[in-house]
């Protein structure tokens, strides 16, 4: 029994390092490589190894939900892309319930992507701040983290 | 004939009406921009709301406008959500709207105050498109293109002033209500700019950021409030006149 409970602990362990740690297979979008490393229905985190300034994290999840690998909708608003649900988990303006955006990504030639004071989210020790943009105005680049995250505003 | 009231003359013969019927209109107005906004939220940059609420304001004056303002403010929660800092932008922007023309629409027009208006607007929008923004290089290009089509909007209307509507003193006053549309628009961003975060503690450089972001939804917004007021005015101004000639026109009656 204690056997068990020991080789159980061990198997959780592992499921949550590999959940947290291993991301799935990479996507090219255009020149940039991005990858998923957690795929849940409340939070989805996009490392983004090669970059492709060009590309958006909304050009990221749109490969990658052709591919199968999460499902997104949302719609285009004055701000871009609004994005409303992502793995069947629909924002709920009711509840004040929405997907958050946040990045690694802080100030890259001059413009401040992400502020600490839009709120913080912590991923493997890295902090992650909020995104001054919407999904289609964060550009991939390389070494940086996104994070779409359901919850309250 | 109704066609031969000048929208000048309208102001003064819509406004005395009995405080049951002030209600009755301010209700149904709130009612119809409510219904035009969540319709039209659906389609990015275009609204009528400008429109709709100023004709209301000019035509009805202050009492009515800060009434439906207020109600039109705290109803939208129900549908667009409760947020602290929209709740106090729309009460604190749609009092002042109500009020400027509400009491602007017996006032007399300055000549100069139109052409002026527009020229300044449009110079701040070609700024917007020609001096370099700290903007995401994703959506700069997007938002030069909307600077230029603001621009050429008020250039437009500035010409079609100065070729044709200086001639009447109606087509004078649609242009001028279409260019306060425009500058109340770019008012309300700005309001927006300093309200937002003030009220969630954020930091000066998480307001810039916000500023620049804000060009987004205003240049569209700016110019569909020039075009719509400039387009819609006459009409709802005769629209509003026939609902009003069934009323009784002054307190006394």
């Amino acid at each position: 029994m204690k056997l068990m409970q020991k080789y159980g602990a061990a198997a959780a362990a592992l499921a949550s390092v590999m959940l947290f740690s291993a991301c799935a297979e990479g996507a090219d979008i255009g020149a940039a490589r991005a990858e998923v490393c957690v795929n849940t229905p409340t939070c989805v985190v996009v490392e983004v190894t090669a970059g492709d300034e060009e590309k958006s994290l909304y050009d990221a999840l749109a490969v990658f939900a052709e591919r199968g690998e999460l499902t997104m909708d949302g719609s285009w608003s004055q701000y871009g892309f609004y994005l409303t649900s992502l793995n069947g988990t629909d924002a709920d303006e009711g509840k004040q319930l929405y997907w958050m955006v946040y990045t690694s990504l802080e100030e890259r030639d001059g413009v401040a992507y992400s502020d600490p004071s839009y709120g913080t989210w912590e991923y493997e020790g890295k902090q992650l701040f909020g995104a001054s943009y919407g999904v289609s105005g964060l550009p991939l680049v390389a070494g940086e983290w996104y994070a779409l995250v359901y919850q309250s505003l | 004939m109704r066609s031969s009231i000048s929208p000048s003359e309208i102001p003064a013969r819509v406004r005395f009406l009995t405080p049951s019927r002030r209600v009755a209109a301010s209700a149904l107005m709130c009612a119809l921009l409510l219904v035009v906004q969540f319709v039209l939220s659906f389609v990015p940059g275009v609204e009528l709301v400008t429109a709709l609420f100023l004709s209301f304001c000019v035509l009805f004056g202050a009492r009515a406008g800060v009434l439906t303002a207020t109600a039109f403010s705290l109803l939208r929660c129900f549908l667009f959500g409760f947020t602290p800092s929209v709740i106090v932008l729309y009460l604190v922007y749609f009092n002042a709207f109500a009020l400027f023309f509400g009491f602007l629409g017996t006032k007399r027009l300055a000549a100069w105050l139109c052409p002026a208006l527009l020229a300044l607007l449009a110079g701040g929008t070609l700024c917007a498109a020609l001096v370099p923004m700290p903007v995401s290089a994703l959506e700069l290009p997007r938002i030069r293109t909307l600077a230029w089509v603001l621009f050429g909007v008020l250039c437009a209307l500035l010409v079609l002033w100065a070729a044709l509507l200086r001639r009447g003193e109606a087509g004078r006053r649609t242009a001028a209500y279409a260019a306060f549309a425009a500058l109340f628009t770019v008012l309300f961003t700005l309001l927006d700019d300093v309200l937002t975060p003030l009220i969630y503690g954020w930091t000066a450089e998480a307001a810039l950021a916000y500023f620049y972001t804000g060009f987004l939804a205003m240049l569209p917004q700016t110019a569909c409030a020039a075009v719509s007021v400039a387009l819609l005015y006459p009409v709802l101004a005769r629209i509003f006149l026939g609902r009003a000639q069934n009323a009784p026109q002054t307190l006394d009656e």
